[in-house]
């Protein structure tokens, strides 16, 4: 004859036993915050990609559910191949590459811009502190420093164009980065270059 | 950062020879757009959030820049910095006032609609 009042005893402490690692479980769950999604950003280390670092510091892109990550990538099709295969997720773009990439039907989209220059901008041409040239019209024959990205052509050919001179006018000397200031330096100050973009 | 270590002079800004000029913008891929709108959301939320912490609490925005770009907390507490004011945004003359430059130049072969590469849909309204 079953003991009833026995079985139900078991049957409670059995019970108890299989609810016991579910409570566990969903405790522990209820503890771990959930992991925002990451968006990992190439970035090129610049005074320019401040509103990233700023937003990381201060903690306003997790406010706003996702988690910044920045990655250091040098080379626009380094970058953009990175974001093809989803190993990146965003990167910055030059407003002067993103005529070409429309040309060649790139499948992306600029969602957003990192500001413009003012009157205060200090990037532009730069000369040796010490040196001759006083304007742009003192261009003619001088060496410029290029890093031969489309920004700088433009900058340097609408500079020179603005005095009636083109850059058949002046002596371009390829291969300086923008994103190099020791080498800005290093180039002016050893006389190899007149000018640089910085 | 040259103006500081006292190795240059600038002849011409940026700004002095296109008023105004606009230097990059933030993509992603159109697959990532699709699949995590909004991710994309969230992240230009915190970006246009930083764009007014930068403009409200300068000093220490600034602050920042040492850690991550290596320069020194001189130069970071005076380089210039972008104009924010446009929260992301730019008109579509001002590019194209750009895009007339790279045609003028022969930095380009023709010039293009920019109305599928641009999308500020993602952006706080």
């Amino acid at each position: 004859m079953v003991d009833t009042k026995q079985l139900a005893r078991y049957l409670i402490v059995i019970l108890f036993a299989a609810w016991l690692p579910c409570i566990a479980f969903a405790g522990s769950a209820l503890d771990k915050p959930a992991t925002k999604p990451a968006i990992r950003l190439a970035y090129s280390r610049v005074i320019d990609d401040l509103p990233f670092f700023v937003g990381i510091e201060e903690g306003l892109f997790e406010k706003e559910g996702v988690r910044l990550e920045l990655v250091r990538l040098t080379g626009a099709n380094n970058i953009l191949a990175g974001v093809m295969r989803d190993d990146l997720q965003a990167a910055v773009i030059s407003a002067a590459q993103v005529f070409p990439a429309v040309q060649q039907n790139l499948p992306i989209k600029v969602v957003g811009w990192l500001g413009r220059a003012h009157a205060d901008t200090h990037c532009g041409l730069h000369v040796r502190k010490d040196g001759s040239i006083r304007k742009t019209s003192d261009l003619r024959g001088k060496r410029i420093a290029l890093s031969g990205d489309n920004m700088t052509r433009t900058i340097v050919s609408e500079a020179l164009a603005q005095k009636g001179m083109t850059t058949g006018d002046v002596n371009l000397v390829m291969g300086v980065g923008l994103d190099d200031p020791m080498q800005h330096e290093a180039v002016l100050k050893s006389g190899r270059v007149d000018v640089v973009i910085a | 950062m040259l103006e500081m270590h006292g190795v240059s002079r600038r002849l011409a800004s940026f700004n002095d020879i296109v008023p105004g000029y606009v230097f990059s913008g933030v993509y992603f891929s159109e697959k990532f757009i699709a699949a995590h709108p909004d991710q994309v959301r969230a992240f230009l939320r915190g970006l246009t959030r930083s764009f007014e912490f930068i403009k409200k609490h300068e000093a220490k925005a600034r602050s920042y820049l040492p850690k991550y770009t290596g320069v020194s907390e001189d130069v970071a507490q005076r380089s210039a910095l972008r104009d924010l004011s446009g929260g992301g945004r730019v008109s579509m003359d001002t590019l194209n006032r750009q895009q007339d430059l790279l045609l003028k130049f022969g930095l380009i072969e023709r010039k293009v609609s920019l109305d599928r590469i641009i999308d500020y849909a993602f952006l706080p309204k």
